[in-house]
């Protein structure tokens, strides 16, 4: 199976490379599937699936979404390292599964395994408490702790907030308990019914800050959130970690360029519609567009920046 | 909320959306006919169909089959006197006597009229229930739904099957199946022994096609070697015109029997467990107490047919209360539908009428609209899906054997898939062999990610102290229930065995 598999796939890159500019031409001549790595209903789910109609249109085939969560991202991007090298076969979800997951777990891909078509925007992390509780910022929540000398407790989703948090503890002399949480919801449900200290998420806190049922304290991330410029971020706080979780769309490895190209052009067209931009503005995530050219380097980056946060640790 | 709904409504008025639920309804219904074929088997199978699906179109085309399934049981109850479905069983008991009496398909448009009626009827109080019980649960803390979760697994295990500790390996079992996968506070992998397949658990059509659908074709490969298939003729005939119809007057002389069906249906039904066996056994004992001649019951009374197919249909929509409400399946095929909305990326609870309002409403829109297609389907069916009875298992079985494995792969690990369910069929034939409640293990295994969730936020919560449990009264309420069912609840156990089956 596998010496078969590797021909094909050498004949096909061999074909590819001479027939470069016909095939983009040619190219896209059957639907484009667009394989979410998280579930419907979340950020990502959202904006892609907005994106697939003007970009059906923009490429003249239909533009499919299907759904296939696991794994922080990497049941699908196993599904894409699988697939042909001809740019039907889409990846959609967040950075971090390349540039974080395969540093904690032993997946079966890496973050250069792949074609990185773009990053088409950037959730926004931020932090946020129940309103009951009187901190206005993290300083306020490491003091109160320290006040009472009592442990911190929030709502964890992921391996990266527990490395920032440990990294937090260690350098105030304080204990910062995780409480496992599922997804940006799990975390609001947790803060909402004022569980925990406090809690972050993208963008789905968005309507419960509006609605004043949560109080947003900080920026998870290394900068401060595009929509409250006077919160502080992690930096500003002194601390230098942060997460950074890039919206990114991005193909098997050896698809020809110019498809490449086109694909990301198609995105970049699609996410600058009205209706793309309204989802954008409403889940908080900042509208920034990373190309082909810069994307790959972009996540080899941000790898490079939580592989030292782990050493770090230890 | 109104805007909500109506947009629900437009959603579901579309040609793919009815296009399910017909659909649904029909292979429900012949699934229904067929006997051997379960309701739960059947969503099993079906759910990798809905996978390409939107979530509306697939969830309302399997709630379709579930429905359609109920109502179609009742056709070889009434006409060879071989319940379709176990809780059929009662419907049998005056149905097939009407059919000795040449008045057939009197008792199959009576038991259409009441299967809609109880249907329709649970419907609406599952729409009105679910969200403010749903309110009431978003309150609650994950001390209290760790407590919520102990008391409903006991209870499912206490009044399911025939044993109580049977019950209870069975839904332990289910946890246990549950545990492999990466854990959930240090991220690692947990019991997966090198499998990256089952990073997010054990793949659920494996365990659920595998345990429901080809274990039983192992029982009837089982049983067609020992030579015992039995083959009834069919009696489709009237003796005459009047006893074909169904007169107004018939009709009007039964609603009170459809009626009290109806009331014990939607009852019996919401609590997890009980489901329609009960039900249906509890509204047939009714209505023959509160009758001026309970000695004729057994013997071709309506009334008889008229209560246990209203109770048994209106246990279906009324079994979803839990799952809307606090994300508690009541019965295995709830269970299962579950388990596709997961796989649509949405959580059944208290939050999804917060997350995805529209589509709870739509689904709800979709149900109702379902009991009108039902009737219409079931009227100008019935006589058609009757023939269904005479299919041969020599050719029903390979059909689903081939179904299940084609089930397997879609979903998506490929031949690990696979492979899991045919270890699971032989798990699944055993415990069928050895008695052991499927519906506990199924909930339990599905409950389990999210028991294990909400005990380890509440250990941390709580510092791991038990005396931080009086602070949580509720939760103390939901323990005491769960200790008293252990202890209590022997006589519902005794009656499910004298009625000799399991509710699926």
């Amino acid at each position: 199976m596998k010496p078969r598999t590797a021909i094909a796939a050498a004949a096909m890159l061999l074909a590819a490379s001479l027939a470069d500019p016909a095939l983009a031409q040619n190219f896209p001549s059957k639907p484009i599937n667009i394989i979410i790595g998280f579930g419907a209903g979340g950020g990502t789910d959202a904006i892609l699936r907005a994106v697939a109609e003007p970009m059906s249109k923009s490429l003249g085939q239909p533009v499919l979404i299907t759904n296939k969560p696991g794994a922080g991202g990497g049941v699908a991007a196993m599904e894409i390292k699988g697939a042909q090298p001809d740019g039907y076969t889409i990846y959609g979800g967040g950075s971090l599964t390349f540039a974080f997951e395969p540093l904690v777990l032993k997946t079966q891909y890496q973050h250069d395994d792949f074609e990185h078509i773009a990053h088409v925007s950037l959730f926004q992390d931020g932090l946020f408490t129940h309103p009951s509780r009187p901190y206005k910022s993290m300083r306020d929540v490491i003091n109160a702790a320290k006040a009472e000398k009592r442990a911190i407790k929030y709502a964890s989703q992921y391996q990266l907030d527990k490395i920032i948090f440990a990294y937090v503890a260690k350098k105030e002399g304080i204990e910062i308990i995780p409480v496992p949480t599922q997804g940006g919801n799990g975390a609001v449900t947790m803060t909402l019914a004022n569980q925990v200290d406090f809690g972050f998420s993208g963008g789905t806190f968005g309507p419960h800050h509006e609605s004043g049922a949560l109080r947003v304290i900080g920026s998870m991330m290394a900068e401060r959130m595009e929509r409250f410029p006077d919160i502080l971020s992690m930096h500003d706080n002194g601390w230098m970690v942060g997460s950074g979780n890039y919206l990114t769309v991005s193909t098997t490895k050896g698809t020809p360029k110019p498809v490449v190209e086109k694909l990301a052009a198609a995105f970049k067209e699609g996410m600058g519609t009205p209706a793309v931009q309204a989802i954008v503005k409403s889940r908080y995530m900042k509208d920034v567009f990373i190309g082909p050219d810069k994307a790959g380097e972009v996540i080899k980056a941000e790898r490079d920046k939580y592989a030292k946060m782990i050493a770090d640790q230890k | 909320m109104a805007q909500q709904i109506a947009q629900a409504w437009t959603n579901v008025m579309s040609l793919e959306v009815i296009g399910y639920i017909t659909l649904g309804l029909f292979i429900g219904y012949i699934v229904g006919v067929l006997p051997g074929l379960s309701r739960a088997t059947a969503i099993a199978l079906l759910i990798p169909i809905t996978y390409k699906l939107p979530a509306l179109a697939g969830i309302s085309f399997l709630i379709g089959v579930s429905k359609g399934g109920n109502t179609g049981s009742a056709l070889t109850a009434i006409l060879i006197n071989v319940p379709g479905e176990p809780q059929s069983v009662v419907t049998a008991l005056d149905g097939y006597p009407l059919t000795q009496q040449g008045r057939a398909q009197k008792a199959l448009k009576l038991a259409l009229a009441a299967s809609v009626l109880g249907d329709f009827l649970s419907t609406i109080a599952l729409i009105a229930l679910a969200q403010p019980l749903a309110a009431v649960a978003v309150g609650m803390g994950p001390v209290e739904l760790t407590a919520v979760l102990i008391f409903a697994i006991t209870f499912i295990a206490a009044v399911s099957g025939a044993s109580f500790y049977k019950g209870l390996i069975a839904g332990f079992m289910g946890l246990l199946l549950a545990a492999p996968r990466l854990d959930m506070e240090t991220g690692q992998p947990r019991l997966t022994f090198g499998f990256n397949d089952i990073y997010d658990g054990v793949p659920l059509l494996a365990v659920a096609i595998g345990t429901l659908a080809l274990s039983e074709m192992l029982v009837q490969i089982d049983k067609g070697w020992r030579g015992s298939y039995e083959h009834k003729s069919l009696q489709l005939k009237s003796s005459t015109p009047e006893n074909r119809r169904l007169t107004p007057r018939e009709f009007f002389t039964c609603l009170p029997a459809i009626l009290r069906g109806t009331l014990v249906g939607i009852g019996i039904g919401s609590i997890p467990g009980m489901g329609a066996s009960i039900s249906s056994f509890l509204a047939y004992a009714w209505t023959k107490r509160r009758d001026k001649d309970p000695e004729s019951f057994g013997k071709g009374r309506l009334e008889g047919v008229a209560a246990a197919e209203a109770a048994d249909n209106a246990s279906v929509p009324a079994g979803l209360i839990p799952m809307f409400a606090i994300g508690l399946p009541s019965s295995a095929s709830a269970a299962l539908l579950m388990g596709a909305f997961m796989l649509h990326g949405l959580t059944p609870g208290p939050f999804l009428f917060r997350d995805d309002a529209v589509l709870v409403y739509a689904i709800f829109v979709g149900m109702v609209v379902a009991s009108f297609i039902m009737l219409a389907m079931g009227m100008i069916g019935q006589n058609l899906f009757a023939r269904l009875i005479a299919v041969s298992e020599v050719i029903l079985v390979p059909v689903i054997v081939f179904l299940c494995v084609i089930g397997a792969y879609l979903e998506g690990s490929g031949m690990f898939s696979v492979y899991l369910m045919l270890v699971f069929a032989f798990f699944g034939y055993f415990m069928k062999k050895f008695d052991f409640s499927f519906v506990t293990f199924l909930i339990g295994f599905i409950l389990g990610p999210m028991a294990e969730l909400s005990l380890r936020q509440a250990m941390i919560i709580t510092d791991g102290k038990i005396t931080s449990l009086a602070n949580h009264p509720v939760a103390l309420l939901f323990l005491a229930l769960a200790a008293l069912s252990i202890w209590r609840l022997s006589t519902f156990r005794r009656m499910r065995a004298r009625m000799g089956d399991e509710q699926a």
